[in-house]
């Protein structure tokens, strides 16, 4: 036990308004702050039990609500004992009347805090010893919850909306205001006064500088009751005549003040030096704008109503933006090749809410100097401004002569028309103009299609083809003919082994089929695999007329040309299509096909630009890894696909490549998604529809090191082999060897296979193996699946029958060639009885390799755990059928567990390496390792030393 | 032979009670006589009795009552069950179980359960021991009618060369032996006669003691004169204790009255050591009960406290004086008041009165000083810890308030720390439970798995903070053994925010973990195998 000493506390207030707390022991050595936060915050959950606080090296940092809550009823340890020093325990002191402050409500915002340009707070009735640095305190405090709570958020909103003369700090307060009248802007304090003084604008009706100021004064309590003073009346004098309540006429005064205000903030009446001046209430179209836009919000703020036009609000918020119209007649010929490149013609109108203008209309207006603007019944404003951002974008978007499908489609899939759809209530006219591009019945078309696969006609299966497409190849190859009809590239990206190839055949031959292609397709594939095209092509298609351009007798220049005349489909391998770059540039290609077309990752390499010079009406790449993460792969694909359209290497690598690497931006990562969308077809086979007959099974090796105890026996082990080899007969010899490697298989499982103990208390921790198998076994569990486990050896079976069931895994079951018939089948029969409860039915089976590698059916069972390695991977993989068979519903994971450094990585190598010899041998068991020289002894079986474990 | 004789049961059965009654100290000390082979002519009396003869620094005489081991009797100066009895005990106990299992229970944290005897001050007055001393063949100028000022007049031509034997001997063996051997003067003396002289040999050997370390305040055998001066006192408690005041005062009255100067005159030591004011307030409680004399020596005092001239250590001493007083006139508040303030005032300068409290059955006043001396007592060694706690539960069941006993014993941590657990536990308050585990910072390795597993399954909320901590302890750590401690832990943690429906909360845990270790590559990549789905 340790003894408990008292914590000795002590605080301190920071310049930024956190606070420092820092512990000592009673000898006076700094507790570290890990410790000291988990002490303080032992029962804090939302600090995760002080998990998260932030410390440095001193001690702990709060917040200051976080250090008010603390002081005020610290979550700590209770059964420790604390003392505190004398800042310490005045901060607790504060912090209740801080809480009771609040809890009473009774503080008030702080004048000279808004003075000075910040939002604070003063408590009333504070006690005598409340001292100044409380109040900031209580400030921040505020300030944080006002940040930190949702609802109190909102509601500080809400206020903000009421009072916005709230908003108003620092240098834009008046200097003339006093507290008590701020606080009556701010409606914490009512104001006495009978009145308000309104300002109304009536807009022009006829001449566009024929604006009104009105003036009124508006009665608090009826705020329907306005009375209008005629601009004579606005002087100190007008009292007299102004028609108002009799009883209002003694704060005439409160009225002057307020038309004071009014001077102050009015650009055009501000200028004027005589304050007795008069009070312009005629207004021209430009003092119009500017009272709307900018005057108003800061009489509000100095607490004057303003009555707007009920259109204004509305004109505020309309964004302008840019309005591509694409002529109707584009796309509309099906026949016609477009390509990404494809010109389009387009009507250029800003539209700002419900008018739109050219630019020339525009330029007109602007000319005459009109900032507001009815237009059809409509108000708009018009701001110098908004038409150098017209001209702008239009520049940038004809400076290309026009815009292209491909403009058009980034335009469509780019995000910024999501970023319109936020709330954006005041438009920043920083911000350049979005474009919103008008499509025309033809395109919105295409679009949706290319968006959503399945809107893309199926084509039937062509009479040609020899053999059954399965439903999604068909899919695929319907979809690479319909992209092939608007001349836009396609990226193939189909998991390994579900038909690439087919699906490329059946697309030769649709195009075959609609009518004879002037020129051959070219087909670039690795040449490893030109033979395996060839053979495919001759089985599916034997139609089609396949010319292999490879090889030393290839036809090269001018015998060329007439040696592809009448092909259907040329094959030619990557490293010729850089080499015979001359010939095959002599055609325009009906499609070029890349196979593995992640050979062209690397844009720089001669080859790839080679390739992507070759001309071709229609391009393919297929591609079997997921290239969708891989950016700059990506890039180079696409822009042999669809030139241009990513852009430049450079762009995109600024744009996207180096923020996605640097940050993973989600968001950016989403549109490149999107843009790439369109032309990547990827199905993976746990794809329901693509309805393989078998879910997945995932292979993964456990790597696990030996303890210090396996690594000591087990060089014991070899030396004693060693040692007794040197005089043992070659009989003798081969059995020493065998039973040395049984031994050694043991030992990598657990050692107490081979100390023959019965049972011992800490197994888990002599093996790591086991450690690992029994975490397994928990995550397993903890998702209610159930798992295999092989071994071949009996005792391990035995000691991971025993050791699972007390984990409290029972019943755990063993089958070994041991085990009777009868009770064979029951296990099986209980293990597979999925209607069965846990306890009765056993979620872990564990079998001898030798007698449960074979015919049983143990499909409820969806994990496979190899607890040891056997030489032929052909006996593992039957093992683990037994989970991964008709009526596995599930995927399969195998985990097969390697000891590091032993014999079992070697022989896990071998398998790896499949050495020719090693396969040929392998097969027939263990007996060939007694052959092997001592030498080749040596190296198979001797501990490597970098992988035992180094914790004992 | 003991095997024959005796049965497994009877010797288990010995065993329980011994440890109920007898401190771990004494079991050890038991034990080692017994593996030195002190112990002989062990046999079987009366079927219930077991006698034997024990070697120790002389052979005493050992009768082990197998029904009420209390009532058993060694002829050694100690009045409690001794390591003589104890040794006996081994010497059964060791025909049928292993005795080192058995050590090593009794010197594990126990409950000691209240018995009268343990009020009983250790060292009894033994006349025969007296008797057998070698100090017959000396030559003695004093007789049983000698005034106590020739005593001190003997005691000091006695011990003429005894400072130069201390300094150049072991000093507290001199000084024993000293001691032991100058009461062989007074064997043949009648009883009372010759207690009141153990009593002054006592005192003139503990102020040499005192003497001798204020002169050798150097000295290599401090901390053996601590326990010197500590048995001194012992025994002096225990002649008193068993001596028959009232005969002494009225045969002995002109003996008694030298006593009482003798004993005033102590005020004029110096209060830093503390040995001589335990003897003072001792004599006082016992012996020198006279009301007169009590209130003359308060006036003595009062006047030394109030004296302009006294120097502030002179005060201090006074009203340290005082005080005893205070609690001989019941005036308990007022001598706590005093005494509390002097921090070097430990447990046992109180647990003198206390027992003295409990043996006059004052059991609320016993009380009252342990509600005041709770700090203290959660700071006592666990020996000392034991008998108060002992003492006060009898005294809570006294009163009848024993259902306190456990909610109670928060008072008196740490010490009393493993009761106030279990107590805990059985009541089932968890959350002070787990409080108080953290508190003392207890490894989890050392938490019984079954107590964590059963509030797993009441109120597994509350496990949160102590196995979070343990995470944090653990990420500490910065090594891959722990790291993978760690995600096992936080397996369990998710589980439990799982079923607590807060998986949005575990969530918030991991990920800002993940962040907040963002710079351990190691355990960051034992997170991703751990499969916290980041």
């Amino acid at each position: 036990m340790n003894t408990v000493t008292t914590l000795v506390l002590d605080g301190e207030l920071l310049a930024d308004g956190q606070f420092l707390i820092t512990g000592k022991d009673t000898q006076g050595a700094v507790i570290d702050p890990e410790e000291l936060a988990g002490t303080l915050f032992a029962w804090d959950e939302s600090s995760y039990y002080g998990t998260f606080l932030d410390k440095n090296e001193h001690g702990v940092l709060l917040s200051p609500a976080k250090a008010l809550s603390f002081f005020v009823s610290p979550q700590w340890l209770l059964h420790r004992t604390y003392s505190s020093s004398t800042p310490f325990e005045q901060f607790t002191h504060v912090a209740v009347m801080i809480r009771d402050t609040l809890a009473q409500g009774s503080l008030a915002p702080d004048f000279s805090s808004w003075k000075k340009g910040q939002i604070g707070w003063r408590a009333l009735h504070a006690p005598h010893d409340f001292p100044e640095y409380g109040h900031r305190w209580l400030s921040l405090v505020l300030e944080e919850s006002l940040q930190g709570s949702r609802e109190i958020g909102r509601r500080w909103e809400q206020l903000l909306t009421q009072y916005p003369a709230l908003y108003v700090m620092g240098a834009e307060l008046s200097p003339h205001l006093q507290e008590q009248e701020w606080l009556q802007s701010i409606g914490w304090l009512p104001d006495t006064t009978p009145f308000r003084t309104c300002l109304q604008i009536v807009e022009a009706e006829e001449h566009p500088n024929d604006w009104q100021l009105q003036v009124y004064l508006q009665n608090r309590e009826e705020p329907d009751q306005l009375f209008l003073i005629e601009p004579h009346q606005l002087t100190a004098e007008g009292v007299a005549t102004a028609r108002i309540p009799a009883d209002w006429r003694e704060h005439w005064n409160r009225f002057l003040t307020d038309l004071g205000k009014c001077k102050e903030i009015l650009p055009w009446l501000k200028d004027t030096q005589d304050k007795q001046s008069r009070f312009l209430t005629q207004l021209t179209n430009e003092q119009a704008w500017i009272f709307l836009t900018s005057s108003s919000l800061q009489l509000v703020q100095a607490g004057i109503h303003v009555f707007l036009p009920a259109w204004w609000e509305q004109v505020r918020r309309v964004k302008p933006k840019l309005k591509a119209k694409i002529t109707s007649s584009v796309g509309a010929s099906r026949q016609s090749f477009l390509g990404v490149s494809q010109l389009m013609d387009f009507e250029w109108k800003l539209a700002l809410g419900p008018v739109e203008l050219t630019e020339e209309e525009f330029e007109q207006l602007i000319k005459q100097k009109q900032r507001l603007l009815k237009i059809r019944g409509h108000w708009v404003q018009l701001t110098p401004d908004l038409f150098l951002q017209l001209q702008e974008a239009l520049k940038k978007n004809q400076a290309k002569n026009g815009m292209t499908l491909r403009d058009v489609m980034r335009m469509h899939l780019s995000p910024s028309v999501e970023a319109e759809e936020l709330p954006d209530d005041e438009f920043d006219f920083a911000t350049s103009l979005t474009v919103d591009v008008q499509l025309n019945q033809h395109l919105r078309e295409l679009l949706n299609q290319l968006q959503e696969t399945k809107r893309i006609p199926i084509m039937e299966q062509p009479s040609t083809f020899h053999g059954t497409l399965r439903n999604y190849q068909l899919e695929g190859s319907s979809w690479l003919f319909f992209l092939r009809r608007f001349g836009l590239g396609a990226c193939l990206a189909d998991d390994m082994g579900l038909g690439k190839t087919v699906q490329f055949i059946t697309y030769l031959l649709h195009v075959k089929q609609h009518g004879p292609a002037s020129t051959p397709s070219l087909l670039i594939c690795p040449t490893s695999v030109i033979g395996n095209w060839q053979k495919e092509l001759k089985r599916f298609a034997p139609s089609l007329q396949v010319m292999i351009h490879y090889g030393n007798d290839r036809q090269k220049k001018e015998a060329f040309l007439p040696a592809i005349k009448g092909a259907d489909l040329v094959i030619t391998s990557y490293a010729l299509s850089h080499l015979d770059e001359q010939e095959l540039g002599m055609v325009t290609w009906d499609t070029i096909c890349l196979d593995e077309a992640q050979n062209i990752k690397n844009a720089y390499t001669k080859q790839a630009s080679a390739v992507r010079d070759l001309k071709a009406w229609h391009r393919i790449a297929l591609t079997g890894t997921p290239i969708e993460n891989r950016l700059s792969e990506l890039w180079s694909i696409f822009d042999f696909l669809n030139p241009g359209y990513l852009g430049s290497l450079g762009e995109f690598t600024q744009r996207f490549v180096h923020p996605i690497e640097r940050d993973q931006d989600q968001q950016l990562i989403n549109q490149v998604q999107r843009l790439i969308q369109p032309f990547l077809l990827r199905r993976v086979k746990t794809d329901p529809n693509i309805q393989l007959d078998l879910p997945d099974k995932n292979e993964s090796k456990e790597y696990v090191p030996l303890t210090t105890e396996q690594g000591a026996l087990y060089e014991t082990a070899i030396q004693d082999m060693f040692d007794r080899m040197e005089k043992a007969s070659p009989m003798e010899r081969r059995g020493l060897i065998l039973t040395t490697l049984t031994r050694l298989k043991q030992l990598c499982d657990h050692p107490a296979l081979i100390l023959n103990e019965i049972s011992t208390a800490d197994e888990a921790s002599r093996s790591h193996k086991l450690e690992r198998l029994l975490e397994l076994v928990e995550d397993l569990r903890q998702k209610k699946e159930r798992c295999l486990i092989f071994t071949q050896y009996i005792e391990m079976g035995n000691l991971l029958q025993r050791v699972l069931t007390r984990e409290g895994y029972g019943p755990v079951y063993f089958l070994n060639g041991s085990t009777k018939k009868e009770k064979r089948d029951e296990m099986i029969a209980r293990f597979q009885d999925a209607t069965l409860p846990d306890h009765e039915r056993g979620a872990v089976f564990i079998l001898s390799l030798r007698a449960g590698g074979t015919g049983l059916n143990l499909t409820e069972a969806n994990h496979v755990i190899h607890v040891d390695r056997w030489w032929n991977p052909a006996v593992e993989n039957q093992a683990t059928d037994r989970a991964h068979r008709i009526g596995q519903q599930r995927n399969v994971h195998v985990y097969k567990f390697i000891s590091l450094g032993t014999i079992e990585e070697r022989i896990d190598e071998m398998m790896e390496r499949k050495l020719s010899l090693s396969q040929q041998i392998v097969g027939t068991g263990e007996s060939w390792i007694t052959e092997l020289s001592t030498e080749e002894l040596r190296d198979l079986f001797t501990l490597r030393h970098d992988w035992l474990d180094t914790k004992g | 032979m003991l095997q024959r004789e005796l049965t497994r049961e009877q010797a288990i059965q010995v065993g329980e009670q011994i440890l109920i009654a007898v401190e771990g100290h004494i079991i050890e000390r038991g034990y080692t006589y017994f593996s030195d082979g002190v112990v002989f002519n062990t046999r079987v009396e009366q079927g219930h009795y077991l006698t034997s003869d024990v070697q120790g620094s002389e052979v005493y005489h050992v009768r082990l009552d197998m029904e009420t081991v209390q009532n058993s009797t060694c002829t050694c100066p100690y009045s409690r069950i001794c390591k003589h009895i104890a040794a006996t005990f081994f010497q059964m106990y060791s025909v049928f179980e292993n005795p080192r299992t058995y050590l090593t229970r009794s010197q594990q944290p126990r409950r000691v359960t209240f018995s009268p005897h343990m009020l009983i001050p250790a060292y009894k007055y033994s006349h025969t021991a007296t008797s057998q001393s070698h100090t017959a063949s000396v030559s003695f100028s004093l007789t049983e009618n000698s005034s106590v000022k020739e005593w001190w007049t003997f005691f000091e031509s006695w011990t003429r060369n005894l400072f130069a034997a201390m300094e150049s001997y072991r000093a507290s063996s001199e000084l024993l032996s000293s001691y032991q051997n100058v009461l062989g003067v007074a064997a043949s003396w009648p009883k009372d006669r010759a207690q009141l002289f153990v009593i002054h040999a006592n005192l003139f050997h503990l102020m040499k003691l005192t003497q001798f370390v204020n002169t050798y305040r150097q000295s290599y055998w401090f901390l053996d004169l601590v326990q010197t001066a500590e048995r001194l006192l012992d025994q002096l408690e225990g002649t008193l204790y068993f001596a028959d005041i009232p005969a002494l005062l009225t045969d002995h009255q002109d003996a008694i009255v030298e006593t009482l100067h003798l004993t005033k005159q102590l005020k004029e030591n110096e209060a830093t050591s503390l040995y001589w004011i335990f003897a003072y307030q001792m004599l006082w409680w016992m012996l020198l009960k006279k009301p007169e004399w009590i209130q003359e020596e308060i006036h003595v005092l009062d006047q030394l406290i109030d004296d302009e001239n006294s120097s502030a250590a002179e005060k201090e001493k006074g009203l340290l004086l005082r005080a005893h007083f205070h609690v001989m006139e019941k005036e308990d508040e007022a001598a706590l008041r005093i005494w509390k303030r002097m921090s070097r005032l430990n447990l046992s300068f109180y647990l003198s009165y206390m027992k003295s409290f409990a043996r006059n059955g004052e059991w609320q006043r016993f009380l009252d000083w342990t509600a005041s001396l709770t700090t203290l007592i959660g700071q006592a060694d666990s020996q000392q810890y034991r008998l108060v706690i002992a003492i006060w539960q009898e005294a809570m069941e006294k009163v009848g308030r024993s259902a306190e006993c456990g909610a109670k014993l928060k008072q008196f941590l740490p010490s009393s720390y493993h009761e106030y657990a279990a107590y805990l536990y059985e009541e089932r308050q968890f959350q002070q439970w787990i409080d108080l585990q953290m508190s003392f910072q207890v490894p989890m390795a050392d938490i019984s798995i079954m107590q964590v597993k059963e509030i797993e399954e009441a109120e597994p909320t509350l496990l949160f903070p102590f196995y979070l901590r343990e995470v944090n302890r653990l990420i500490a750590e910065r090594n891959r053994t722990a790291y993978k401690e760690a995600i096992k832990l936080m397996k369990k943690v998710r589980t439990i925010y799982n079923k607590a429906n807060q998986d949005a909360r575990w969530e918030r845990y991991v990920d800002q973990l993940s962040v907040k270790h963002n710079r351990l590559r190691a355990f960051q990549e034992e997170l991703r195998r751990g499969n916290f789905n980041l």
